[in-house]
């Protein structure tokens, strides 16, 4: 089959790989039909996250049909539609019995190494570094789904495939991030970073019920999106000074919440922007901090602070006193997939919201890392779904 | 392999062969090492080599000897220690498995159930209720083998173990099982205490080359939580990748 591999910093290659064989008897094996390249994909793209291996098979954002099963897999039938939730969960630890998914407890082979390096070993994911299982990813045409009787999760209506795929990750993702904020009637929101999980975090606040939803980013298309996919007011990070526009739209308040759909990769400003580069390339901080320091400084008394946005290490120079002084809450995580898969595809069948509006690219999986390349530049590349087999 | 009780103390001859030819091995990479290593610590290197090659030819150890008689000093009374009292590398890790200590203990208890999560272990083969055979794959291929006598065993609570006879590792060990407050299954303790071959320096050496016994104790007991949680053990072993490209 066709896969998509990761070959090193910015090297990405399609390349014929054996098939996926049932490896245990919760397998299932998927016939993939849609998949996307994530945001934090990019992460791997640019080389920042440690123990990737060189012919890796890259994704977590994917779904399609059920070909095989494991022998102990008995809820599921062949040629059934699912999505599969990027978060690889057993359904029978602590954590999963919580629906605190992400944090399962025997979904990551390595996990005892993960332990000895963090302190502690998430759930494993696809496609998605060693450290965190080393599991073939699903930008291919097939794709091994292990506990598939606990993640698959099977979608009998007659949605298009591309309305329900965002169920894998960036929708779930951009709900829990709203979700964290505790929204109360009068709440502004501000949300940093246009990308999918932004958008989508922008569209669960006022489903959620927010008054306001102020987005921040420098990037004319994804402010656009904001906009028109979102309903949010926009603020331009190269035009004007957030700080002083979040007060003055909030009142000289603050957001009442504030959410860091950025991450690691943050693109600073100025001194700072140089600053935090410099240490990251002399490997003395792995993450760019910079929007989950604007955050804090933006953030109203008693606020709540929530980053769904990847952080991978270590950061510096994070503004503690005023957090503290604050009194904010810190909501983060990865996102536990499988407890919103049903409401938000109720949402979605009700017509609420439309995850296909934000795809921007539809190319064949062959083309994968044109793919990548797009979405890294970002300008004028918002989402990019890869279709298998074409 | 001899099954005959715990043979007595060898005050000529303490080494066994297998530990015998990594302590040779030991000071043979050390010489190689003390080559290239200048003043105090290439002394120290190059005694630490000659020391592994006289224990390793002659089969004599004499900090053996001395944790012995230390031993002997402060348990008298105990019953045919295996080890001596603190001597050897000791090993202690829990997991918190959310199972009845029934469920636990039952499954522990049949031992041929071990190798299922115990990723060195290729078999252990029960002779009676009491006595069990081990192999096990050591380092660098080495099959490793002994008999091992359940010497305390309280259903449901704890099962204590040790190697008898002229077992390849002499080891002594248990794992308690403990029900959690607020029904969240069972603690599941090992407590663990052997002879590393080739002794403290070799330990040391496989330690460094992240070969860690603990490491290894902690991931088998992963394993455990993940074969009593989820009914199999989560693996990769097998599936595909770009590694195997097709021509």
């Amino acid at each position: 089959m066709q896969a998509v591999c990761w070959n090193g910093k910015q090297d990405i290659r399609v390349e014929r790989v054996p098939d996926p064989t049932i490896l245990a008897g919760r397998d299932a094996i998927i016939k993939v039909t849609r998949t996307a390249i994530c945001g934090s994909d990019l992460h791997l793209y640019n080389g920042l996250i440690p123990t990737m291996q060189s012919g890796d098979i890259l994704g977590h954002e994917f779904m399609g049909e059920i070909v095989e099963l494991g022998a102990d897999v008995k809820n599921l039938r062949i040629g059934q539609r699912v999505v599969i939730p990027f978060t690889i969960c057993c359904g029978g630890c602590f954590y999963c019995n919580k629906e605190l998914w992400s944090f399962c407890d025997n979904s990551n082979p390595n996990g005892a190494l993960t332990e000895k390096l963090y302190g502690f070993a998430g759930a494993g994911l696809y496609g998605y570094t060693h450290l965190m299982g080393g599991f073939a990813g699903g930008q291919a045409e097939y794709v091994r789904v292990p506990f598939a009787d606990t993640c698959a999760f099977a979608v009998e209506s007659d949605l298009e495939d591309e309305e329900v795929l965002f169920l894998s990750d960036i929708f779930p993702t951009g709900y829990m991030a709203a979700e964290h904020c505790n929204i109360q009637p009068g709440d502004v929101v501000a949300v940093w970073g246009c990308g999918p999980v932004g958008l989508f975090a922008i569209r669960s606040a006022y489903l959620l019920g927010a008054e306001r939803v102020i987005a921040i980013d420098g990037i004319a298309d994804r402010l656009e999106m904001a906009e028109s996919f979102g309903g949010a007011e926009t603020i331009d990070y190269m035009k004007e000074d957030v700080l002083q526009q979040l007060s003055l739209r909030t009142g000289g308040r603050g957001p009442d919440a504030c959410i860091d759909a950025v991450g690691m990769e943050a693109h600073g400003m100025g001194f700072e922007g140089i600053y935090d580069r410099t240490k990251q390339a002399l490997m003395l901080e792995t993450d760019r901090p910079n929007v989950l320091r604007q955050a804090i400084q933006a953030c109203r008394k008693g606020g709540t602070l929530s980053i769904p946005g990847v952080y991978g290490g270590v950061v510096d120079k994070i503004p503690m006193g005023s957090a503290f002084a604050k009194g904010l809450t810190f909501k983060m995580g990865q996102t536990h997939t499988p407890r919103y898969m049903f409401p938000l595809l109720q949402m979605i069948e009700q017509g609420k919201i439309f995850p296909s509006d934000i795809i921007s690219h539809r190319l064949p999986l062959r083309e994968a890392a044109e793919g990548y390349r797009l979405f890294n530049e970002k300008h004028e590349c918002r989402k990019v779904v890869l279709l298998p087999g074409d | 392999m001899s099954s005959t009780l715990a043979t007595p103390y060898n005050k000529r001859n303490n080494v066994g062969p297998l530990e015998r030819a990594a302590s040779i091995f030991a000071a043979g990479f050390l010489t190689q090492r003390c080559m290239k290593t200048k003043g105090m610590v290439g002394v120290a290197l190059a005694l630490g080599a000659g020391e592994l090659m006289r224990r390793g030819v002659t089969g004599h150890c004499y900090a053996r000897d001395y944790a012995r008689d230390w031993a002997m000093r402060e348990a008298p009374t105990a019953s045919q220690p295996v080890i001596a009292y603190k001597a050897g590398e000791i090993i202690e890790d829990v997991v918190t498995v959310r199972r009845n200590t029934e469920d636990l203990y039952s499954f522990w208890r049949k031992l041929s159930n071990l190798p299922q999560f115990m990723v060195r272990v290729e078999a252990v083969k029960e002779i009676d209720g009491v006595r069990s055979h081990w192999m096990v794959r050591g380092p660098a291929g080495y099959r490793l083998e002994w008999d091992a006598e359940v010497f305390r065993d309280e259903p449901n609570e704890l099962i204590a173990w040790r190697t008898v006879g002229n077992a390849d590792i002499v080891s002594v060990g248990c794992v308690t099982f403990k029900p959690v407050a607020g029904n969240r299954g069972t603690e599941v303790r090992v407590k663990l205490q052997y002879n590393p071959p080739g002794g403290k320096a070799v330990s040391t050496l496989a330690r460094l080359l992240g070969n860690a016994p603990a490491f290894e104790v902690r991931r088998d007991l992963m394993q455990f939580r993940q074969l009593m949680e989820c009914g199999e053990v989560i693996s990769t072993d097998g599936q595909t990748s770009g590694r195997e490209v097709k021509a």
